[in-house]
């Protein structure tokens, strides 16, 4: 059964195993856009916001007219549930702690290591300093390891729109990480 | 090195993971919710209902001194008693 058929049975029946089954569907992907749009450095925030998606979509779901397909609905209302969040992340704690991120592979070498503290310093730098979709973009396509065609869906662009995201993404990161002298 | 390359690392940071029984929980969350919903749309209701029961009740209460220091500790009472944190 589709998810659309699903949804319209929900609707008319209220069987809750039927929204059970809907958030079981839908988990995973909702889960990696939301990680992606909150970035690496929220993880403790992840699994609140994917509830509030799925508690939003219990309250909106009599909305959904079956215009457009019901992943592109709900991711939508996804994406938007995620950013607010990151947005009134920012307006209460404008900065990342940088001091926070994960350190790269351990090599047994302190200036090695050191190195690759700073390397991945100024790529979070980088990366937390693009626009809000690149920088899902970029979460999900190396974080989430997610292919071009998932993030198309996710997103609701074409996949060339997406690799063109990706492209001037990298552009940015670039220029960025040239100014700091860490990249040619 | 590239941006590219470092862009690679990423997938050395840890992915996100929900907790066993993500499902029941959201479901019990979408069901508080649907509860204060029925408890917001009878709350107009219970409203007039106190009202009127505050009026018959004031009317009685004011004929005797008692009953004036009994509306007077129930008012103070009200005053000094914090309101509930709003729920989410």
């Amino acid at each position: 059964m589709s998810d659309e058929d699903l949804v319209r049975r929900y609707v008319a029946d209220r069987d809750p195993a039927d929204f059970r089954e809907l958030v079981e569907r839908q988990t995973p992907r909702v889960l990696r856009l939301v990680a992606s749009v909150l970035g690496p450095y929220r993880q403790g925030e992840v699994e609140e916001t994917v509830q509030d998606v799925f508690v939003r979509l219990h309250q909106k779901i009599d909305r959904f007219s079956g215009e457009a397909s019901f992943g592109t609905w709900l991711y939508r209302v996804a994406y938007n549930i995620a950013l607010d969040r990151v947005k009134l992340a920012r307006l209460r704690l404008p900065h990342v702690d940088i001091a926070s991120l994960p350190p790269l592979a351990a090599h047994g070498d302190p200036q090695r290591e050191a190195l690759d503290g700073e390397r991945a310093r100024l790529l979070a730098e980088a990366v937390e300093g693009l626009p809000p979709l690149y920088r899902s973009v970029v979460y999900l396509h190396y974080w989430q390891e997610t292919p071009v065609d998932e993030i198309a869906t996710l997103i609701g662009a074409p996949p060339n729109t997406i690799k063109s995201y990706l492209f001037r993404a990298r552009e940015r990161i670039a220029r960025f990480l040239a100014e700091k002298g860490l990249t040619r | 090195m590239t941006p590219d390359d470092l862009l690679q690392s990423l997938r050395e940071i840890p992915k996100p993971e929900l907790s066993p029984f993500f499902a029941a929980k959201v479901e019990r969350r979408a069901s508080t919710r649907r509860n204060d919903g029925g408890l917001k749309a009878a709350a107009p209701w219970l409203r007039a209902y106190w009202l009127v029961l505050a009026f018959f009740a004031g009317g009685v209460l004011l004929q005797h001194w008692t009953g004036v220091v009994m509306i007077v500790c129930a008012a103070a009472v009200a005053a000094l008693t914090p309101e509930p944190s709003p729920s989410r």
